[in-house]
Parts: structure tokens; sequence; C-alpha cells
């Protein structure tokens, strides 16, 4: 391993030793494009051509009305094609795979952004797809399902386990272990074996780039807070980086979680990390490695939309030990500066009622 | 001479894989005793996981039947423990990182060595990050036993070798377990130099799955390992003593003559 593989006490390479090959070699490649300045410009006119790069910072005056508290901007990631932020790092991945000279492309999908996204980049490129998707997954978002299929992906549905994210990553790693000499596995989120972590927030820190230099630009000052949702963490990876050295220096650095109280594994239905609630939405997460039932294994998550049941978060999410964490916002940490937090609903579930579905960004406030 | 090394002296060794639990511990229990008593030389125990990458469906079917049957490393272990007078083959557990992690790494190596277990087997902890678990279990006297694979290149094999004991499990196939379907390197070819690296014995799995292929594997490594076959098998008789003492023998007396030299077996 040329860089390190970890963050903090979290990270590493937990995978078979056939795929250790496969990712040295692509350490390799991911770190000779990082100092290649034709990758950099051809990923920058990518993103800027084809993906519709930079994506608005947009005033969202009504909620900031509504919500009577802090000046609310929204960093419109939607407006990306394909509709998500997924491209981002599709296309960093994608552009990579076919510098490898890698014929074929692999990918797992919980709600098919990921998916589709993969797609939409393996068809630019003219390479072959193969996106692996829960049986379960396909049933509930058949829309992204035709989308993929339209872009000339093969989606191969996942019967084993649960039947969703997690199994379908479960397969595509087997995939890859068995095609590893020509395969690409672009995996979607700050997760996986190293260099994934560490590549996946590389490719999705325009987000956080673009978003400090435009509210500098509309406010003259950086933000009070800045929030994400959290299923793996690439969207936050993706915005909080740009933003940690500045939030250093104001001593105002730490992990806040914003939702519900994880449900017991017991009673089977959790997301199931333990101390991460996978399907709320967060100020980020404090995040401990998968160790989600006592003895190790992991349980479904329990979101109703697919996007969010990740059953883990990445590494970069994990608190280091010089991370301060940061009381959840209804009962505000002493240290923290003065500004309101900006307060979750924060239902306590039983183990008799039904989990609040976990929306979209915007609905989950 | 370790229990490992004895179970490779003299003749090529038979490993079988199950998972433990499956379906429920007493059957587990009945039959590690059953193939030790037909001379098994070495029982491999599987850790039920939920998210087993490097098993196929076979193996990862089994370890959720056993998940579902309220299986747990500590009753596993407990198992064990009980089981050690009984039987005579060195017992080798084979479980994922993250159950090994919940358990808490020492307690892990502590129980393990307490229920006899002779060795074991980590298949997601590739060697550079498997300092810690090493170095606990060889305190404690028993083996590390490392995974190598088709492309494991020869300098990373330098590298396992050096911190293998026991055994190394040479992984037959780029592929996850009992997949038989994907050829790959002779295996001759790719024992070969692993032999030039190393002087551990060498067992080779994945994909046996037939005397014929146990033959093929016997004759370029020193063990076979058996899995997904036997579970396959055994699956449909359940909790079925009499029917798994049915299938079981004749499959595992099909099976040995074809491993050793000089039987009639080997062309």
């Amino acid at each position: 391993m040329k860089t390190s593989m970890y963050f903090g006490p979290f990270g590493g390479q937990y995978v078979p030793e056939t795929l250790i090959p496969a990712l040295d070699e692509l350490e390799e490649a991911f770190l000779a494009s990082a100092t290649d300045s034709s990758f950099g410009e051809e990923l920058l006119t990518l993103l800027r051509d084809y993906d519709g790069r930079p994506t608005p910072l947009y005033f969202a005056s009504r909620m900031t009305k509504a919500l009577g508290g802090a000046k609310i901007y929204l960093k419109r990631e939607d407006l990306n094609h394909t509709g998500a932020h997924k491209i981002n790092n599709a296309l960093g991945q994608v552009l990579l795979a076919k510098r490898m000279g890698k014929k074929r492309i692999i990918a797992e999908t919980g709600a098919g952004q990921h998916g589709v996204a993969t797609a939409t980049a393996a068809a630019l490129f003219g390479l072959e797809c193969v996106v692996y998707m829960g049986e379960e997954d396909i049933r509930r978002q058949a829309p992204n399902v035709d989308r993929m299929d339209l872009l000339g992906a093969k989606v191969i549905s996942v019967t084993s386990g649960t039947g969703t994210l997690k199994d379908a990553v479960n397969e595509a790693i087997r995939d890859w272990v068995t095609n590893v000499e020509d395969s690409f596995y672009v995996i979607g989120s700050v997760m996986g074996p190293h260099p994934y972590p560490l590549m996946v927030r590389e490719f999705q820190k325009v987000i956080g780039i673009e978003a400090r230099a435009q509210i500098l630009e509309k406010e003259g000052r950086l933000p009070d807070q800045v929030i994400a949702c959290v299923g793996g963490g690439s969207n936050a990876m993706g915005i909080f980086h740009a933003f940690v050295k500045s939030a250093w220096r104001r001593g105002g650095w730490g992990w806040r979680r914003e939702s519900t109280p994880p449900p017991s594994p017991e009673d089977g239905r959790g997301c199931s990390t333990a101390p991460t609630p996978t399907c709320s939405m967060m100020t980020t997460d404090r995040f401990s490695p998968p160790i989600p039932s006592p003895q190790g294994s992991t349980i479904r998550g329990s979101a109703r939309s697919t996007a969010t049941s990740t059953t883990q978060a990445g590494p970069l999410m994990s608190p280091s030990p010089t991370t301060k964490l940061l009381k959840p916002s209804g009962a505000p940490a002493a240290s923290r500066g003065s500004s309101p937090p900006l307060r979750a609903p924060t239902p306590s579930p039983t183990s008799t009622a039904p989990l609040p579905p976990c929306r979209r960004t915007a609905s989950c406030w | 001479m370790t229990s490992i090394a004895q179970a490779f002296a003299g003749k090529k060794a038979l490993i079988t894989y199950l998972a433990a639990g499956d379906p429920d511990l007493e059957t587990t229990a009945f039959l590690l005793k059953l193939l030790d008593r037909e001379g098994v030389d070495l029982l491999e125990v599987g850790i039920p996981f939920s998210d087993p990458l490097a098993d196929g469906p076979v193996i990862q079917q089994a370890g959720q039947r056993a998940l579902s049957g309220g299986a747990t490393l500590k009753k596993i272990l407990a198992l064990l423990k009980t089981l050690a007078p009984e039987i005579s083959a060195p017992r080798v557990l084979m479980g994922y990182m993250n159950s090994l992690i919940a358990y808490g790494l020492e307690a892990f190596a502590d129980d393990s060595a307490a229920a006899g277990v002779s060795g074991v087997i980590v298949p997601d902890l590739p060697f550079h990050q498997s300092e810690e678990l090493a170095s606990l279990l060889k305190e404690r006297d028993m083996d590390f036993i490392l995974m190598v694979t088709p492309n494991t290149t020869d300098k990373r094999l330098k590298a396992i070798a050096e911190k293998a004991s026991g055994f190394l499990y040479c992984v037959s196939t780029l592929g996850v377990t009992g997949d038989s379907a994907n050829a790959g390197t002779p295996l001759k070819e790719y024992t070969d130099r692993v032999r030039s690296i190393t002087s551990l014995p060498l067992a080779l799995g994945f994909g046996v799955n037939s005397p014929e292929k146990a033959r093929l594997a016997a004759e370029a490594a020193d063990g076979v390992v058996v899995g997904s076959a036997l579970i396959s098998l055994l699956e449909p008789c359940g909790t079925n003593l009499e029917c798994l003492e049915k299938k079981a023998v004749p499959f595992l007396r099909s099976l040995q003559p074809s491993l050793q030299p000089g039987s009639g077996l080997v062309k």
C-alpha cells in the first residue's frame, strides 16, 4: 500500500485474498491519475459538459422563513445529469477503468441512483455494464431498473441473503472475485476496501469545493453548519471535505447525529449498524464499523426508501480520536456556538410502531 | 509436531468444511464425530456469518440456516470444548473478521485455545492486516492459516508464507467456494509455484465436488478441502441423523481412495 488505508481506527481491506492484486492495481492507477493532468482535465470537461456542473447553490427562502432559524441554502446535486450526485463518482471511476484497459464494469445499487449513474458512464465510454440489485429493491424502484436497461446495462436480481443493498454488494464482490482480471468494480459510496473510500471522496469533493466558493460569493462568509444525509456517506464527505479545515480553525468541528434512536437489533428491523441508524438524517453520524448484531452478522436495514438502507457508513464517517463528538441538536453541546441548531423531528420508535420512513433530503428536516 | 502437521504426515489429507449450527448445533456435533470416525484428517468448522464474501451460495445458505437456528460463536466454542475429548482430528475454525471483532480478538483466541482449536482461517483478513490476530494465536500455540490464490504474486506469496503456519490454503480458482466452473490455472502449475516458495503443506479447496476433482487436487497438493459438495449432499437430511450418516459415509469413502497415490483410482 502506498497510501494510508485508515481513517482513525477505521478503514482497511477486509476482502478475500483474490482481490488484493486488483486493489493494488487500482490504488496504483488511482494515485497516478491524481497527478496526471490529462486525467484531471478529461474529468473536469466531462463534469462540466456532460454532467452539467457546477450545480447551483440555491437560497431556500420559504424554508428559511418556515423554520425561522438559520438562512438555508441547498446545494442542488439533484440537478446533475441522472438526477443525483452519484454521477460525479461514476464518471471518475469509469474514466479510470477505461484508462486501466478494463472491459467490463460491475456495480451494486440500492435505490438505483448509483446503478443509473454507472450505467450512464459505462454507456458513455462504450463499456459492458452489470448492475447487481436486490430483488426487493428492483420491485420498489422499477423506473430506475428501466433506465439502466435502456442504457444497455444488465441488471441482475439478487435473491441471496435479505435481497437488498448489502446482498447486492456481496454479489458484486463475488462477481469481481470471479472476473477480477478484466472487470472494474465501481463502488457507489465512501465504503468498501481501500482505496475506495479515499477515491470516492476525491471524486465527490467537487460538491464541497463548489459549495464553499458559492457561499463565500453569496454571503461573504462560511456557513455555521453544513448538513448532509448519510447512507454510506458519499455526498456527505463530498460536501464536508472542503469545509473541514475552516471548521477546525473556528474550533467548531464535530460530528453530530440528527436522527431517530437506533432500534434494538433484537427487534429485527433496525438499520443495522448498532450505533448508527443509517436511515436517519444526520449532520453526519458517529460511525463504527459494521458490527450490527451481537454476533457480528448484519441484519437488514429498515428504511422504506432503499436509498438509505445501507448497513454501514464508510470509515471516513467515523470519529477519529481527534474528532469532537457533539450531542444531538435536541440537547446542544455546551461548547457549541450560539447559533440555534436545526431540529429534526425525533419520534421514538417502539418495538411495535413502524419506523418513520426515511424520505429524500429536504423532507426529513 | 503440531496436530495440524500430523494431519498431513505421510498421506494426503482429507479436510471437510461444515457450517457450525447448520441446521442446529446438535446435528453439527453428530456430524463432527461422524467425520472424525470416518477418518477425515482435519475438520474445518465454519462460523456462520450473514455476508460471507468468499463463499458461494451453498455455504451462505448453510450459514443462514445456522444463524436462524440460533448459532453464535460463543455456543460454537462451547460445543467444540465439549467435543474436544471425543474427536481426534484437529479442528480449525473458519470465520469472517466481523464475527471475531464482535467477540473480541483476545477473548476469541483464549476461548478457541480452551476449546482445543488447532488453527484459525479468516478469509477476509488479508495477511497485511493480520498481525494482531496472528500473534494472539501464536501465543496460544494455535496455527494461523492463510489463503493464497492463483493471482497472488510471488512477492506476496513469500510474505504470506512467512506469516502462515500449519498449512497454506490454496484457493483453486478465481471465484468463491463451491464454484467449480472456473477452471483457470492448471492446478499442478499453481501448486508447483507455491511449493517453490514454501515448505508448508498445501491444501487445495474451492470447487472440489467429486472423487475425480479430489484426485486431481490431491495430485497437486498435500490435502483437499471439501465443503459445498458435502453441505449440499447433507442439506436435505435436515436433522435426521440416520439420513445424514447414510449420505455422508459413502461420500467420504468414495473420496478417500482417490486422494492416496498408489491406489487403483489414481491414473
